[in-house]
């Protein structure tokens, strides 16, 4: 019994031992086991996210008309009255006629050239940045040139549009002007997937098939003839906004169609369109605020709902896919995009 | 004399030699009988030689709550995502020998995730527009098939066990999204649209890449107490590809596209510590806590690896082992999550009937 008892101890302190040993071996185990070797990963912390940037952060100006990456990965802004910035990895560099050749402080738009030159299209003409950091420009040597969008096509030609002169075509041997007093104002100049130039007017649609130009209007189908911007997607849809217009139209194989953005109103003004890496739409809206449609139905970001500001004038995106707005008058808004 | 003494302790010396080679030691009676209707408190990690043991389980979870990011508590029900899932598995692993067994288990998954239904209306002074959005999110379908070995120790189990086992999860599951099933309804009324849209996700189930899974597990027992440690790990072999779906809608038509992207599944770590007590021959009640956690890999959204967020859990699992014969065995265990870190928290009833048998032992 005695013997047992002693037995039976014996083994019962091994087993604690053993037990002990074994948990605390099984506990190292997992702790290394679960570890893994960390990519250079971007944090799911920071999807989702609104980080809104003013002057106290360095911006030149809080209006921001347009919003351009180029291929180095630079992403460019520009300023109406107060010139243009890059910006490169958290930090800013302005560009005004002080600093800078830059023909004019009142910068409206911009577009890399094909051979990585940045030309910005300002109310006195057009300034051109190379990649060599040399400034050009061209002017209307008869026309005040106030422009108002620059589209370098695939084919290289330069297309530029204005105030109130129509709009200029450089196909490698210098700007040529087409005016017609019915299509002076240009709005927007977008290339489709075919290769033919919209040109967007405040009376329509002027399109360059290559050989010759032809026209839309509401008849036609566009929600109002005050075209404001044209954008291609990715699915080979042509997304066009307009001033007034109730709804916004997209065109593809099958013509026009027809999207209601759900504003509550009987007009809308947009005065960008873009489409993100993840294929939702985005129209820079009016005092209708920030809206996207992700393919099915369209939501907004107002103030009401805790965006800075209603009116929203340009659309970008930097080279990590975050989406940039360019505000009415409160700076501009990063947003990261959400992973789920 | 010398000689022979010699002589009788190398037979001696070789019959130890040759029964530590040999592994287990034999029992005494060894038939089906008492093989079968062994209490969980005497039994190996592993089966025995010959033995086939065929398994088949049911798991029902309610999905009524989950751990957010911060590790706090989520009721899904103030969001209308609450749902059930079904989970089937079969399992059928043979004892090569008294030490090492071989096995396949696959499994069938069905859940379905109703989000809360969102309506958007805009209503102008000439017009009024409703659009309701329903969202079903189902994942359905075969899941991998696992394929694995297990050694325990080759001594005869007293009171002490330890086994290892490594396998490797075959792709053999169709991982990639089913088309969406989306409808849409439209009805007009004088100045006011209504529109009504379905959408219907399907996924299916399964990893798109072989896994590999290496665990060990020790078994200690006292009389009619037993407690089992085990612990797991699982990594994927490589990155895998799959496909999201995006959809649009035009005139009451949806028009589908799929994107490919890239992921590397995280890697997976369990424990399980579990004390049993062995109440009768043929009844056994257990108490198990099991720990989850997966960490590192990522996933590719829209051009850009995120790191995939980090997941706990802990659940407590409460259940019995009842031999109904001595080839039948039900299990059933209930599993109550008791913390987590961004992570589903379902509550579940595990039920598994096992059959047992030894086709080629009389």
């Amino acid at each position: 019994m005695n013997r047992y008892k002693s037995d039976h101890m014996h083994n019962t302190s091994i087993v604690r031992n053993f037990g002990s040993v074994a948990a605390i071996i099984l506990f190292l185990i997992s702790t290394v086991s679960c570890e893994k070797t960390d990519y250079d990963l971007l944090d799911p912390e920071d999807a989702g996210v609104w980080t809104l940037f003013n002057t106290t952060d360095g911006l030149p100006g809080n209006t921001v008309s347009d919003i351009q990456l180029d291929k180095r990965g630079n992403l460019w802004l520009t300023f109406p009255g107060q010139g243009c910035a890059k910006y490169v990895d958290g930090t800013w560099t302005s560009y005004v006629n002080t600093n800078s050749p830059l023909l004019s402080n009142t910068v409206s738009c911009l577009e890399e050239s094909a051979d990585g030159s940045i030309i910005f299209g300002t109310s006195t003409g057009l300034s051109i940045l190379s990649t060599t950091n040399t400034w050009d420009s061209y002017i209307d040597p008869v026309n005040t040139m106030i422009v108002t969008s620059v589209k370098v096509a695939s084919d290289r030609s330069i297309w530029v549009g204005t105030s109130d002169q129509g709009f200029y075509v450089n196909r490698g041997l210098g700007y040529i002007k087409t005016f017609t007093e019915v299509f002076k104002k240009i709005n927007v100049i977008e290339e489709d997937v075919l290769g033919n130039i919209w040109i967007g007017t405040d009376n329509g649609i002027i399109r360059w098939n290559g050989t010759s130009y032809n026209y839309l209007s509401q008849k036609e189908g566009l929600p109002d003839n005050r075209v404001t911007s044209i954008r291609r997607d990715s699915k080979k849809r042509l997304w066009i906004g307009t001033h007034g217009g109730k709804n916004v139209a997209w065109i593809d194989n099958n013509g026009f169609h027809d999207l209601s953005l759900m504003n509550g109103k009987d007009s809308c003004i947009v005065n960008d369109i873009f489409e993100d890496r993840r294929g939702n739409i985005w129209f820079a809206t009016t005092d209708d605020g920030l809206i996207y449609y992700d393919g099915i139905v369209p939501k907004a970001f107002r103030v009401s709902n805790g965006f800075p500001e209603n009116t929203i004038r340009s659309i970008g995106e930097d080279k990590y896919g975050n989406l940039w707005f360019g505000l009415g008058s409160k700076g501009v808004v990063r947003y990261t995009l959400p992973i789920n | 004399m010398k000689r022979t003494s010699l002589i009788i302790s190398l037979i001696l010396a070789s019959a130890f030699v040759s029964n530590e080679i040999n592994g287990q030691k034999v029992i005494t009676v060894r038939d089906k009988y008492v093989l079968l209707t062994m209490p969980y408190s005497e039994r190996p990690l592993s089966l025995y030689r010959g033995q086939i043991q065929a398994s088949a389980g049911y798991k029902f979870a309610v999905r009524a709550q989950s751990f957010n990011k911060e590790g706090d508590l989520v009721h899904l029900k103030d969001f209308g995502t609450g749902s059930v899932y079904h989970y089937y598995f079969g399992e059928i692993k043979f004892g090569v020998t008294d030490f090492m067994e071989i096995g396949a288990v696959t499994n069938f998954l069905r859940r379905g995730i109703r989000d809360a239904t969102v309506t958007v209306v805009s209503a102008t002074t000439t017009a009024t527009e409703r659009i309701t959005v329903n969202k079903l999110t189902e994942s359905k379908g075969m899941g991998d098939i696992f394929l694995y070995t297990s050694v325990r120790l080759p001594v005869e189990y007293r009171w002490f066990d330890f086994a290892v086992k490594g396998g490797m999860f075959i792709p053999s599951a169709r991982y990639e999204p089913q088309k969406p099933a989306n409808t849409v309804k439209a009805v007009s009324l004088a100045s006011e649209t209504s529109t009504t849209i379905n959408l219907h996700y399907k996924n299916r189930n399964g990893y798109g890449v072989p896994v590999w899974l290496a665990a060990a597990a020790a078994k200690f027992t006292y009389g009619d107490l037993s407690v089992v440690a085990e612990w797991s790990v699982r990594d994927p072999v490589k990155e895998g590809q799959n496909i999201r779906w995006e959809e649009t809608l035009a005139e009451k038509v949806f028009s589908y596209y799929d994107r490919s992207y890239t992921y590397l599944l995280s890697r997976t770590c369990t424990i399980d510590a579990s004390l049993h007590y062995q109440a009768t021959g043929w009844f056994n009640l257990s108490l198990n806590g099991s720990w989850f956690r997966s960490k590192g890999g990522w996933t590719e959204y829209w051009g850009n690896r995120y790191e995939n967020p980090e997941k706990r859990l802990l659940n407590l699992e409460p259940g019995f082992e009842l031999q109904i014969s001595p080839g039948l065995t039900v299990y059933q265990v209930a599993g109550f999550p008791v913390s987590g870190k961004d992570s589903d928290a379902p509550f579940y009833l595990y039920t598994t009937i096992s059959f047992n048998m030894f086709p080629f032992l009389r």
